[in-house]
């Protein structure tokens, strides 16, 4: 099973630095892809709050990239699965509180910690992220950067 | 070895659209009568082929720079 990060499926919505590598991952791998309900509350907040702010270019893109996340959905591209978020927050607060440097923020901690809980393999470009996932003995995608 | 969830044939007739919407694609239950196995249910796994993610986005015409923002925001929000 595979789990991706917020960033890394945010990229596939919204064309942004890491979008032709996440493109290229999940050409060949099975679809739909597992998502969350904290990918969901995330991303759509995200997008809703984007689409509501001032910069004409920013709502366009907000409301493009709502209309691509809506039709993935609706395609079964993207499916949104039941998981043990209990055990997940409990995992990253674990996480968080052990930290002797600047924890990554809780949001995006809490998705390492979504696949760990699950032992699915992480996809994301986030070094804090990948370097915790490495440290915890989880698969990463992709393997290098 | 995870346990496969048994039911009866009677809860499998009735209770059939909660027994298989509980489900995750690929688990299964095991069917009993008179308490012996009688047969294996296993949910379908739907498989999708990946869209064009990139030419999907490509089409819109912004740029990298406009589109990476935008994420940054959304996760230095969350």
């Amino acid at each position: 099973m595979i789990y991706p990060d917020l960033a890394f499926i945010l990229s596939l919505l919204v064309k942004g630095g890491n979008t032709e590598k996440t493109s290229t991952l999940l050409r060949d791998l099975p679809h739909p892809l597992p998502l969350s309900l904290v990918h969901r509350l995330q991303i759509e907040n995200g997008l809703l709050r984007s689409l509501h702010s001032s910069g004409p270019e920013k709502m366009i893109i907000a409301r493009n990239s709502l209309l691509l996340w809506r039709q993935y959905l609706r395609e079964e591209i993207f499916a949104i699965d039941k998981f043990d978020l209990e055990a997940a927050f409990a995992q990253a607060a674990a996480w968080n509180a052990a930290y002797k440097i600047q924890p990554p923020p809780w949001g995006l901690l809490l998705h390492l910690a979504v696949a760990a809980t699950t032992g699915a393999k992480f996809m994301s470009f986030d070094l804090a992220l990948r370097k915790r996932a490495t440290d915890e003995g989880l698969a990463i995608l992709p393997p290098k950067l | 070895m995870k346990k496969t969830k048994t039911v009866t044939s009677r809860q499998f007739q009735h209770q059939f659209a909660e027994l298989s919407g509980k489900l995750k694609p690929g688990q299964s239950i095991t069917i009993t009568k008179h308490g012996h196995a009688l047969g294996v249910f296993t949910k379908a796994v739907k498989t999708r082929r990946a869209p064009d993610y990139l030419g999907n986005l490509e089409k819109l015409g912004y740029s990298t720079q406009a589109g990476q923002k935008l994420i940054d925001e959304i996760c230095d929000l969350s």
